[in-house]
């Protein structure tokens, strides 16, 4: 049957909604050999339609079968594409490396590009009211106190506030720290908020 | 040094910098904690908090966090060591200690500025400076002077001199660090703060009445002193505003562990100052329990049902039913006045209740301590849900069950081993108690149940054991329900020099220790040897 | 529909297979029916292909095939999703039922299916709205199809959502969807290792 291989991949796509799958270079290779067959298969019977009539029929169906194709692996990029968006706003502009090797070449290239351009929006706001940029992955929900308390959940090592005092981030410890300074690291789950 | 205006010389010195604060893990610790965190979260303190379990890890946290910090405070540990000998601190950093772990290092005492303590306790009988400091070097100069036999003389004299001094200088220190006791609750002191600061809210009154009960629900003061201590709570409960919100009353309630969260029969087959008495480890000890609930007016089935789905008006006589029946079995009288937490739509929660909940945190069967330590003090949190006391509730109600088996199975089968002066006994590894009674605090807990049973006039040792071959040691001193006052430390550090065994001298509370298993018979002679 | 060009849920939509019937011979494609022995596939055969197929061929001018209707969209069925639709195990019995529908409704010429999708929708929407208020109720719900899953799960955090707002008027921050969904799925390979 056509289309079987591709369907593969979407589905396990889709069953890992909230997570990025590793790149599958094998399978898309192969889904692109077998169009090339099937064109392969439409041009030699194209040609012979003059002596039987009966091929068109034929190569109509091989023609859905690649279109069917081509719209799958175009979904499939699609899906990664908006996912590889969510993790530059989640993970920030340096991905861990356990993720980065999830990504293929092409879509580092795009991540980075999509970071610096992220990054030079960020720059250009806020400027003609005297501003150098904001943060827009900051304050994602409404800051309502200066200060909060945080868990720290791994050993970070150490943390540079804006003030200059350096901070030791341990597994288990507790810090009163700046609001603003936690965010990151609370969205990338290095410390917890607790109350 | 000590301070002398807790408000302005310690509080007020810490604002607008960033303070180290290292934590014990022990109750009235968790209580302070919480007090503390919340003055600093008004007043904007920055501050990163490390639970610490003993001398090692104060060490360890100390030297990891100290960068950039100039103010550290202690919560009961600390006091009790040369703080600048062992941290070796820059010079400008100042430490705070609120310890109620005595007698306090003498060192801390006279430091000019750099360990400050926080709270000075009058029953301490501190020794003056200058009978134990002494400045040799002034004396040999002032000599220069004097000639020929004038100056032999002299110096005779002189060593005459020295020598006494050092011999009283000696028994001075022999007599205050013999003994190792509690002091005021710290909580009560962070409490006082509070006051000052007109920061002392329900949540910090809460958390004052649970830091003295807890003081007294495991008897680490005489009972006189407790109500002493918790005489400025009770000052601070009679000026707060009668609030429809949460707020702390004193109230006569059962001291009964958990029985809000329990049947009153298992309350009371699970109340260590209680229970004992009881005889429940014989075998005619379930009649004897029987009889007192008849004589209660409590049904069996009553009892045995869920205190909450009891019947209303059983649960109303329950105070007086316990007043009246107990005195006829010559069981002391098991109501007094307690700290009550009072909220709106919820039953009242007793301070002896979160006691045994932050007990059970700390020293979670399963849970890392460290993790533990977070849930109990979020546990005396006053408004909202509190699902982390649930879980150190039902934590608490196994962990109390354990010790009644441990207790009742050290008593019947004599498990309970006679050694010259004090008896001992030792949990056996790989029982289903040993992994719920494998810490002080409720390693504690089973040696004053056992004591209680045994009329508590000999002293009693206890072990269980811990991983990779090691056990632990707890002392626990004679009548220790009048005079806690613990003399153990000082008796294991010398068994230990004198036996030459590889003993850990870790624990903020000298009369527990962590020595390997296989000695462990060897260091009971030593101690025998030293204390017959 | 031309907006779903990329939408994966509508990808798999159209790879649920329908019952066709082929209008002419297919030379070399004989392997489209299973139960084929010969190269080529003659007209008038029945074959089950994916709808997505069966779209673009019956689209086609003279159209290449028939297309009927599955068979839960069928007479019998409709009298079942009719009478009571909440009692229906839609994830077994049809895991796009109301979106395969939406395609093949037009395949049926009275227009009774499109009926029968609304008014399932509308008596299993209000099932899954009532149920979601609670998360006990949610598991006796019968098993759902696979949108009204994502349905339910959206009406369960959205629920959660305005209780919390509810009672603190803010909300602590918390890790990043993706970043604490990774680690959770890394913690249980390392398990599975």
């Amino acid at each position: 049957m056509f289309g079987e291989k591709v369907i593969e991949l979407l589905k396990e796509s889709e069953r890992n909604r909230e997570t990025l799958d590793q790149y599958n270079d094998e399978k898309i290779r192969q889904i692109i050999e077998e169009m090339h067959v099937l064109f392969k298969l439409n041009m030699n019977d194209a040609n012979a339609t003059t002596e039987n009539k009966s091929l068109w029929t034929t190569v109509q169906v091989r023609h859905s079968a690649l279109e069917r194709n081509k719209r799958c692996l175009l979904a499939y990029l699609y899906n990664r594409m908006n996912k590889i968006k969510i993790l530059r706003w989640e993970f920030g502009s340096v991905l861990p490396p356990d993720i980065r090797e999830l990504l293929s070449d092409a879509e580092y290239d795009w991540f980075s590009k999509y970071s610096t351009n992220l990054a030079t929006y960020m720059r250009s706001l806020g400027q003609d009211i005297g501003y150098n940029g904001i943060d827009l992955t900051e304050n994602l929900r409404p800051p309502k106190s200066l200060n909060i308390e945080v868990l720290c959940l791994v050993d970070y090592g150490k943390l540079e506030l804006e003030d200059g005092d350096v901070i030791m981030l341990k597994k288990n410890s507790t810090h009163f720290l700046p609001t603003s300074e936690c965010q990151t690291l609370i969205r990338q789950g290095i410390l917890k908020q607790i109350t | 040094m000590f301070v002398e205006d807790i408000k302005n010389d310690f509080y007020n010195t810490l604002l607008g910098n960033r303070v180290l604060l290292l934590v014990h893990y022990d109750v009235d610790a968790v209580c302070t904690c919480k007090i503390l965190q919340d003055l600093f979260k008004c007043d904007n303190i920055l501050y990163t908090l490390v639970p610490v379990g003993g001398i090692s890890d104060l060490k360890t946290a100390y030297e990891e966090n100290n960068e950039e910090i100039k103010f550290v405070v202690l919560v009961n540990c600390g006091g009790t060591i040369d703080l600048v000998d062992i941290l070796q601190p820059d010079e400008d950093v100042i430490f705070f200690v609120l310890d109620s772990h005595k007698p306090t290092d003498i060192c801390n005492v006279y430091s000019d500025g750099q360990v400050r303590l926080v709270y000075k306790d009058d029953e301490e009988n501190i020794p003056n400076f200058d009978d134990i400091f002494r400045d040799d070097e002034d004396e040999e100069e002032a000599d220069e002077n004097l000639q020929g036999a004038d100056r032999l003389e002299a110096m005779v004299e002189r060593r005459r001199d020295r020598k006494a001094w050092e011999e009283r200088r000696h028994t001075l220190m022999f007599n205050y660090t013999q003994f190792s006791y509690y002091g005021k609750p710290s909580s009560c002191v962070a409490l006082e703060l509070a006051v000052r600061a007109s920061r002392n809210n329900a949540a910090a009154l809460w958390a004052g009445a649970v830091g003295c009960a807890a003081h007294s629900a495991l008897y680490l003061r005489p009972p006189a002193q407790c109500l002493l201590d918790a005489e400025p709570l009770n000052r601070c409960l009679n000026a707060q505003s009668h609030s429809t919100t949460a707020h702390v009353v004193v109230e006569k309630d059962a001291w009964l562990p958990l029985y809000r969260w329990w049947s009153v029969e298992g309350a009371l087959s699970h109340a260590s100052f209680f229970t004992p008495k009881l005889k429940l480890h014989a075998s005619s000890g379930a009649s004897r329990l029987r009889q007192l609930l008849a004589d209660m007016g409590f049904p069996l089935q009553q009892a045995r049902q869920a205190y909450r789905s009891m019947d209303v008006e059983l649960r109303r006589c329950l105070l007086s039913a316990l007043e009246t029946a107990a005195p006829k079995h010559k069981l002391p009288i098991p109501t007094r006045p307690t700290f009550l937490l009072h909220k709106p739509h919820s039953p009242p929660m007793a301070a002896l209740d979160a006691v045994y909940a932050i007990m059970a945190l700390i020293e979670h069967e399963t849970l890392p301590k460290a993790v533990g330590f977070q849930k109990a003090l979020s546990a005396l949190q006053v408004n909202g849900e509190n699902e982390p006391l649930k879980v150190g509730i039902t934590a608490a109600r196994r962990s109390l069950e354990a010790v009644a088996r441990l207790a009742h199975s050290t008593l019947s089968s004599r498990g309970l081993l006679l050694a010259g002066p004090f008896n001992y006994f030792i949990v056996q590894e790989g029982t289903s108690e040993a992994g719920l009674v494998r810490g002080p605090l409720w390693l504690g807990e089973a040696a004053r149940w056992i004591a209680t049973a045994t009329s508590g006039a000999r002293p009693i040792l206890a072990s269980a054991p811990l991983p990779d071959g090691q056990c632990l040691l707890l002392g626990l001193p004679p009548r220790y329900d009048q005079e806690p006052r613990n003399l153990f430390g000082a008796a294991f550090e010398q068994a230990a020099q004198k036996s030459g065994i590889s003993v850990v001298l870790d624990y903020v509370d000298t009369s527990v220790i962590v020595l390997p298993t296989s000695q462990r018979t060897q260091f009971l002679d030593a101690l025998t040897a030293l204390l017959a | 529909m031309a907006n779903n060009y990329l939408s994966i849920s509508d990808i798999l939509v159209s790879n649920e297979k329908v019952p066709c019937r082929f209008l002419h011979d297919l030379p070399k494609l004989g392997f489209l029916d299973p139960s084929c022995t010969e190269e080529d596939l003659k007209a008038g055969t029945s074959v089950e292909i994916p709808l997505w197929l069966a779209e673009s061929l019956s689209s086609r001018r003279p159209p290449l095939v028939a297309v009927d209707l599955p068979k839960v969209y069928k007479e019998t069925y409709r009298e079942i999703f009719n009478a009571d639709a909440c009692t229906v195990d839609l994830h077994k019995l049809a895991q796009y039922f109301f979106e395969l529908g939406c395609y093949v409704a037009k395949y049926d010429i009275k227009g009774e299916v499109a009926t029968t999708l609304v008014n399932t929708f509308r008596q299993r929407f209000k099932m899954i709205l009532s149920a979601s208020v609670s998360t006990d109720s949610i598991n006796a719900l019968q098993p759902l199809s696979s949108s009204e899953r994502d349905r339910t799960a959206s009406a369960m955090a959205s629920e959660k959502a305005l209780s919390t707002w509810l009672k603190r008027g803010d909300s602590l921050l918390t890790t990043a969807n993706m970043v604490a969904n990774h680690r959770k799925r890394k913690r249980a390979e390392m398990e599975m290792l």
